[in-house]
């Protein structure tokens, strides 16, 4: 009878879930491509991977990534959660147009910030000139690429961030803090030993997920800078792309896919690690 | 009782959720009784109600054959299509750049159509002997034209004047001349700057293309078996090219084809090379251009051919593939493709076409005179791996001031070689 009832959850997570993932592992021990025979090959794609300077300079721009994005979204996300969960005149108003990024197409933002930054024709680089800080080259400039992708990164997600820690600070009881504030705690003293520690299960949830979308970067690159200059800005999963859908190379494909899988796995684990022994329950 | 009833609808449940994903809805038409075909293409842009208009008269034209039309956005298409192809689940007929077509024919997924042209439905010396040739492979036709056209010169008149200079430019030292002449560049201006000229690097018919063939450069050799990137020629041509963006500002660096449009549109840029759908944009914009021969140089003139033709599936069943062949004759008559031209602003299929019947709209005229297309990487299995993996990110890298020339178009070339042979 139970085995009935978790029947359908369980095939659409076979389906979904379980047969894609040890598809793609199979897949990823062959040279399959979009057609034709499939030889299995053992570990060939990924020694393949290990030498291709593509690979590396992928899991670089990725690594970069995600150090400057995660960070910075998650410190803004608490900067804008500690402010706006004060009583503030327009609190609503602030907090929904710091949201409203991550509920638009990541792919329609990206659309909308590659006009407004076009160096040459763009809203936001003429702005930017008028004020004596001239673009130069703008997102087609190889220095200037990555920082680009990265702002749209940040600009997206702290929203989302925010809204998380502001459930968080509302499930800190008031009394809490109201008795530390009666004790003469500073409100920088109050952060560090009951706010902070209190957010900790928040935190851990949030860096975890900022870290994983980090990990997930495409959208803007597609859109914005084909992964270019000169594979600047290619990350992992657009070479996985590029791989899968442009050469055709699945097994190849899927072999750059689990080491992503194995990477995001890691970060995860170790996240949860640290964050377990930092929680705090009064 | 009941509980029973319950769990066994749940397994039901459970058993349709899984094999839906799996069922086919095909239905075998009737022998000898009206067949429906599927087609496939992209052309979201301008365009799309033209095109539409021809399918539903060709279905309004006769009872036998029905064509099922799907436009989708390029890229969802171009992802989409060979997997379905591959599977086949794929449409009837299929729209391919010419460029894309080698790939689908060596996996064997498109059908040759050599029995339609031996039929006498079309004359063959009426189409266009470009596209013919890109959708020709290993002695077979592939491909029946959808449209056809090679890229010009346009250039901003307003500019021109502006800058003292009479016309367009002939020749290739002249559109050098001239793009130094037209740029007004200062640095940390980009904002305002106007450019002699907008040189893509992607997305976009071959500029590059143009200028390497012009003085007998190129990418690879009319064999297809290995690189000239790096032949003196092609050296030559990037070299000088090259100068005069990074030192002359002619043109901004590492645009997209987009990016370039919108550059000539807004009026910043004096001359891009580009095919007719742009001619519309351009106008819409208020720009004064003119559309010229791209310029000839020491080898000769080419201009950067853009090819769409209909393709068969393989496995079409016989009733299906006459119903293309009606399709296909229907499209690449005399009417249809005038209408097509007119409406669009692209040339004539049918290089009979009367330029005067042409006179409603100049620039399809002007295109039915451009001339000596060359596809860019025509005719390559391997042409999205070498366009997207090599060639751009070389001239991206060059133009931006990455390293030796030289040496980076010999890496290339061996990146290009590996291709060829793989």
């Amino acid at each position: 009878m139970a085995y009935a009832f978790i029947a359908p959850a369980v095939a659409r997570l076979g389906l979904v879930v379980f047969y894609p993932t040890i598809s793609s592992l199979i897949t990823s021990l062959t040279d399959a491509q979009i057609i034709g025979p499939r030889n299995f090959i053992g570990l060939g794609n990924y020694a393949e991977l290990f030498r291709d300077p593509r690979f590396w300079n992928a899991l670089r721009n990725t690594s970069l990534y995600a150090v400057v994005t995660a960070p910075i979204s998650v410190g803004l996300a608490l900067i804008f959660a500690l402010l706006l969960n004060r009583r503030l005149p327009a609190r609503g108003v602030f907090r929904s147009v710091i949201f409203f990024p991550f509920i638009v197409s990541l792919g329609i933002i990206s659309i909308a910030w590659a006009f407004m930054l076009d160096p040459q024709v763009g809203i936001l680089a003429a702005w930017l000139s008028e004020i004596g800080l001239p673009i130069g080259n703008g997102v087609r400039d190889p220095a200037w690429a990555m920082p680009a992708v990265m702002v749209v990164g940040i600009w997206r997600n702290t929203g989302f961030f925010m809204v998380l820690y502001l459930a968080g600070l509302q499930s800190i009881p008031r009394e809490i803090n109201e008795a530390a504030e009666i004790d003469g705690a500073s409100g920088l003293r109050r952060f560090r030993n009951i706010t902070w520690p209190l957010l900790a299960n928040t935190s851990l949830f949030v860096i975890v997920i900022a870290a994983i979308f980090s990990f997930q970067a495409f959208d803007q690159m597609y859109v914005m800078t084909s992964g270019g200059p000169f594979f600047s800005t290619e990350t992992m999963v657009m070479l996985i792309y590029s791989a899968g859908f442009k050469d055709y190379r699945l097994g190849y494909a899927s072999a750059v896919s689990w080491i992503l899988v194995i990477i995001v796995l890691a970060f995860s684990l170790i996240q949860i690690g640290y964050f377990r022994k930092k929680a705090v329950q009064y | 009782m009941r509980r029973n009833i319950f769990v066994l609808g749940a397994l039901a449940a459970t058993a349709a959720l899984t094999v839906s994903g799996c069922s086919g809805s095909g239905q075998a038409p009737p022998a000898n009784g009206p067949v429906t075909i599927t087609f496939w293409n992209s052309y979201t842009g301008p365009d799309r109600p033209v095109v539409e208009q021809i399918v539903k008269d060709f279905n309004a034209s006769q009872k036998k054959v029905t064509v099922e039309m799907t436009i989708q956005p390029f890229d969802v298409y171009s992802q989409k299509l060979l997997p379905a192809m591959s599977a086949g689940k794929g449409p009837t007929i299929a729209a391919l750049d010419a460029s894309q077509f080698p790939q689908y024919a060596k996996l064997g997924v498109i059908s040759p159509i050599d029995d339609f042209y031996k039929s006498g439905a079309i004359d063959r010396s009426a189409l266009p002997q470009a596209s013919l040739d890109a959708t020709t492979l290993d002695g077979k036709t592939y491909g029946s034209p959808m449209i056809a056209t090679n890229t010009m010169l346009y250039w901003n008149k307003d500019l021109f004047a502006a800058a003292g200079i009479t016309g367009p430019p002939a020749t290739m030292e002249e559109l050098a001349v001239d793009a130094v002449a037209l740029t007004k560049y200062k640095e940390g201006a980009e904002t305002t700057n106007v450019y002699g000229i907008a040189i893509p690097d992607r997305e976009a018919p071959s500029s590059w293309g143009v200028l390497l063939w012009a003085d007998g450069g190129g990418f690879v050799n009319d064999a297809r078996t290995t690189s000239i990137f790096n032949s003196p020629q092609s050296v030559a041509a990037i070299t000088k090219w090259n100068d005069l963006i990074q030192k002359q500002h002619i043109s901004p660096v590492g645009l997209n084809g987009v990016q370039a449009d919108s550059l000539f549109g807004a009026g910043r840029a004096a001359m891009l090379m580009n095919g007719p759908w742009a001619s519309t944009g351009y106008k819409t914009a208020g720009i004064n251009f003119g559309v010229a021969p791209t310029p000839k140089g020491s080898a000769g003139q080419f201009a950067a051919a853009v090819s769409s033709n209909m393709h068969l599936a393989a496995h079409a069943t016989n009733a299906e593939r006459q119903g293309a062949y009606d399709f296909f004759a229907f499209w690449n008559s005399l009417k249809v493709s005038t209408y097509y031209a007119v409406n669009t602003g692209f040339p004539p299929t049918r290089t009979d076409t009367p330029a005067s019947d042409l006179e409603a709209n100049p620039t399809s005229q002007a295109f039915q005179k451009s001339g000596n297309g060359r596809f860019y990487l025509g005719g390559l299995a391997k042409y999205a791996d070498i366009d997207a993996n090599v060639i751009v990110p070389t001239l991206q890298r060059i133009t931006n001031g990455g390293g030796d020339v030289t040496q980076l178009l010999n890496k290339a070339s061996e990146q290009i070689n590996a291709g060829l042979a793989g």
